[in-house]
């Protein structure tokens, strides 16, 4: 069966150094410098996923448009405009940080305001630096469970999950 | 033998002794005597006086400043440093006057032989000259290089004006051959002034891509590359998203109080120029070189605006598939043409 190949706009979020950069890193190709993040605070890479059936056993391939955005701090925010068309995300949180926990309900606020529509994959990043029982994980567990959203801890450095995180997020925009 | 006795009482014969025994004393006591008198009367002559010291002076100077070079130095100095004193005070006119010819030979010597080094002294301090008349005599920089600049840009477009000249000569000269007939017949085919078409000829410019972009999101909705440039690989997904997200951050950055309507229409670059045409769903943008006709943004809008009437439901429900959408590239092709191919 040929897959329909499909576009879609998704957005990685999260504070500052949760490692956002690192997982597109580890994920595609980059054709632009890091430059274009500190200048205009988003910088665009592309990933063809593998074809994915969805719930209609229609086989879809999606092609993403990972717009890798400047993060949140108390200062600085990025531009909403940033957030408009996206169908996901995928919000990032650094398991060696609480504050990059405590900060997800203003970012899922802020980008839901947006764009209300867009499927979300929670990940918590950094995994190889903790234990199974570290709060933060506990705590980011139960904040994805309570919000109903798909979660999985990630290591941008060893590789772990992060294709996952991304097919994760591939398979939602799918159905 | 007996002996002979003095006699002390003969002043003559004592006289006459003393002559026989002295002769050769008094001869060069006498010859001593004229010699001192005719010093004497040279030393009285400073006429004479200056001409002798002048012959061994250098001669007894170079010794001194052979042998006490540092003493000498130590004492000219304050008389020479008086003496300039006194010099500048008085007479700078002639001080300068006089110096003159040896700076300028110093200059230029120093000019010949340690060029590099005199630029690294003096760049600094022309630097700060400039910079200090710029910030305070900007007026009289402008009146001062006015005639070189104004020179400068008049010669320069002489230039392009008279190789557009030449262009369109060679083109007119051309009307009985097979070319410039093909250009009439094209011309008259895309509905197109024949004279137009020659100008457009002349100038240098050509649309290389089109992007199609979806206004929401940024995805591409259809793309098309210039014949001319078929082997031209771009990432053309990624280039429509991050031309949207610049799009969007320049919207945002000059956005002015509740006016939200603002839109960029144009970027340069040193080579090419980017043309954006906005419309509710997406926006058409160009990517040329040249200098376009005088209705190249009428004819992007209308372009642009047949894309939104033919395909106005698939723009607007667009969510990233391409498939009810794949003629527009074939559209987008045959825009390149009609805005280039004449």
């Amino acid at each position: 069966m040929t897959a329909t190949r499909i576009q879609k706009k998704i957005c990685m979020l999260g504070i500052f150094g949760v490692g956002k950069t690192s997982m597109v890193r580890r994920f595609v190709f980059e054709k632009f410098d890091d430059s274009y993040l500190s200048t205009i605070g988003v910088k665009v890479n592309q990933k063809i996923l593998p074809p994915q059936e969805n719930s209609e056993h229609k086989m879809i391939q999606h092609n993403l448009l990972i717009w890798d955005i400047e993060g949140f701090d108390d200062k600085t925010k990025p531009l909403n405009n940033y957030f408009i068309g996206s169908a996901g995300a995928l919000v990032v949180a650094d398991l060696t940080r609480m504050e990059s926990i405590t900060s997800l309900p203003t970012i899922f606020e802020t980008f839901q305001a947006v764009a209300p529509e867009a499927k979300l994959v929670l990940v918590g990043n950094k995994m190889d630096l903790v234990d199974k029982e570290a709060p933060t994980l506990v705590e980011l567990t139960q904040f994805a469970a309570e919000g109903d959203i798909a979660f999985l801890p990630t290591s941008a450095k060893t590789g772990e999950n992060v294709e996952a995180a991304f097919q994760k997020l591939g398979l939602l925009l799918a159905d | 033998m007996a002996k002979t006795k003095p006699d002390n009482g003969n002043p003559d014969r004592l006289a006459a002794l003393k002559d026989i025994l002295l002769k050769d004393d008094q001869e060069r006591v006498d010859a001593l005597e004229a010699e001192i008198r005719s010093l004497r009367g040279q030393l009285a002559d400073k006429q004479l006086l200056v001409e002798r010291l002048a012959d061994i002076l250098p001669q007894v100077l170079d010794l001194n400043v052979r042998h006490s070079r540092n003493e000498i130095v130590d004492i000219l100095n304050p008389i020479i440093a008086e003496g300039i004193r006194q010099q500048t005070g008085n007479n700078s006119d002639d001080l300068a006057e006089t110096l003159a010819p040896t700076i300028r030979k110093s200059i230029e010597y120093q000019f010949e032989n340690s060029r590099d080094r005199l630029t690294e002294v003096m760049a600094p301090i022309i630097n700060d000259g400039i910079k200090h008349q710029v910030s305070t005599a900007k007026e009289d920089i402008v009146d001062a290089l006015y005639p070189i600049m104004g020179r400068m840009v008049s010669r320069s477009v002489a230039e392009a004006m008279k190789k557009l000249a030449n262009n369109i000569n060679q083109k007119m000269n051309s009307t009985f051959r097979f070319e410039a007939w093909k250009r009439r017949f094209r011309a008259r085919v895309m509905g197109v002034n024949p004279g137009e078409a020659v100008l457009a000829g002349a100038l240098p410019f050509e649309v290389e891509e089109v992007y199609l972009i979806s206004r929401q999101s940024g995805l591409l909705i259809a793309h098309a590359v210039n014949d001319l440039h078929e082997d031209h690989q771009t990432d053309a997904l990624v280039i429509g998203s991050m031309l949207t997200a610049i799009k969007s951050f320049v919207e945002d950055a000059f956005e002015e109080g509740e006016e939200h309507d603002g839109v960029l229409n144009e970027i340069g670059h040193t080579k090419q120029s980017l043309n954006i045409d906005t419309s509710k769903y997406s926006y058409l943008a160009v990517v040329y070189n040249g200098v376009p006709g005088p209705d190249f943004k009428d004819k992007l809008q209308a372009q642009h605006h047949q894309i939104h009437e033919r395909y106005y439901r698939q723009l607007r429900d667009y969510e990233g598939d391409n498939s009810a959408l794949l003629e527009v590239e074939a559209d987008l092709r045959q825009f390149i043409k009609k805005v280039y191919s004449v």
